[in-house]
């Protein structure tokens, strides 16, 4: 770990209200996709740079600081998904597979195709709602790879996790995600 | 477990770029001969494109405002201000005037002594003084002295 400035001080990163200004968008739209709603959003990313500020003396310059702060941020929604029972979000012990369930056969695929023009039209609704019916760690592994298009060993970093779980938690949060768009799109034909 | 499973488990990491070489043709071959994986992986593909295709958003401007004043350095004060803020701060001086007197205390008490000056010369230099001096030598209290003295050292 390298010698950092404070972070009042201007550096290669620039002072602490650059960043914040470079890093505000996606760490709110990850917080978004996270907590499902704008003011979950909103605290999530308060207290993610609170600590970054505080902690500033742990960041590895030889890093992307967005992925120091998304893990930070990630961990603080971990910490309150433990701490409280928020009704919009689910568990962490929500009921999730092991790693090694064939998940293929118990989340059949099919046509994608009338679904996909679903959520095209109701995209912003919709796929928030599926996405919120995912356990946290599929949420936040699908988020970060298909909404932050960051790579397997960045969402590893950011989760704490080894590549191979990373792996694992993306196939299956898409499964999952297949699952809960159907219900979703089923749900619209009835209505 | 037979082996249509073990690729389809590897098809999200196929489709992001993130399998191994290796593995990577693994599941290149086998798709080119298994329909029903081929029809896994465009399942997939399509809640990736759904996924990816989620509009962002963007933080708030009274947020990323708040959070810039909070985070903003404080702007530097004109020196002036600074100066008399030192110098008004008692922290400092006390112990720089405590330490200065500490310091004279202890050359006063173990200094080394002036050297003498040599009489002599001095001695000498009032005699010519004397001698050579136009001025009336009672009219002056040092031309007086050195009469004084030129006559001790005379004796």
């Amino acid at each position: 770990m390298g010698v950092r400035a404070s972070p009042d001080e201007p550096s290669e990163h620039g002072c602490f209200a650059d960043i914040v200004v470079r890093c505000a968008d996606r760490a709110y739209n990850f917080a978004y996709r996270l907590s499902g709603n704008e003011q979950d959003a909103r605290d999530l990313v308060q207290e993610a740079f609170a600590k970054a500020f505080e902690h500033w003396g742990r960041y590895d310059p030889s890093k992307p600081f967005e992925a120091w702060l998304n893990r930070i941020l990630h961990n603080v929604f971990l910490d309150q998904v433990r701490r409280y029972d928020h009704g919009h979000t689910v568990s962490l012990d929500a009921p999730a597979p092991a790693e090694d369930t064939e998940w293929e056969s118990i989340l059949p695929g099919k046509d994608m195709g009338p679904v996909e023009a679903l959520l095209r039209e109701e995209r912003v609704g919709l796929l928030q709602k599926a996405l919120d019916a995912l356990p946290v760690h599929y949420r936040s592994a699908v988020a970060l790879c298909d909404i932050e298009d960051m790579s397997y060993e960045r969402i590893s970093e950011i989760m704490g996790c080894p590549v191979g779980t990373v792996r694992s938690r993306v196939h299956q949060g898409r499964l999952l995600l297949r699952r809960e768009f159907e219900r979703l799109s089923d749900a619209k034909e009835v209505s | 477990m037979n082996r249509i499973h073990e690729e389809r488990k590897l098809l999200s990491a196929f489709l992001d770029g993130e399998l191994p070489g290796d593995e990577y043709r693994r599941v290149q071959a086998h798709l080119e001969s298994c329909a029903a994986c081929r029809e896994e992986l465009e399942s997939l593909a399509s809640v990736k494109r759904v996924m990816s295709s989620a509009p962002r958003r963007s933080a708030p401007g009274d947020l990323v405002s708040t959070l810039q004043r909070r985070y903003r350095p404080l702007p530097e004060r004109p020196w002036m201000e600074r100066l008399k803020e030192r110098l008004a701060a008692p922290r400092v001086w006390v112990p720089v005037g405590a330490l200065a007197l500490a310091a004279l205390a202890v050359a006063l008490l173990f200094g080394s002594k002036e050297e003498e000056i040599p009489l002599e010369p001095l001695l000498a230099a009032h005699s010519r003084y004397k001698a050579e001096s136009w001025v009336p030598h009672g009219d002056l209290l040092a031309a007086n002295f050195s009469a004084e003295v030129a006559r001790e050292y005379e004796k």
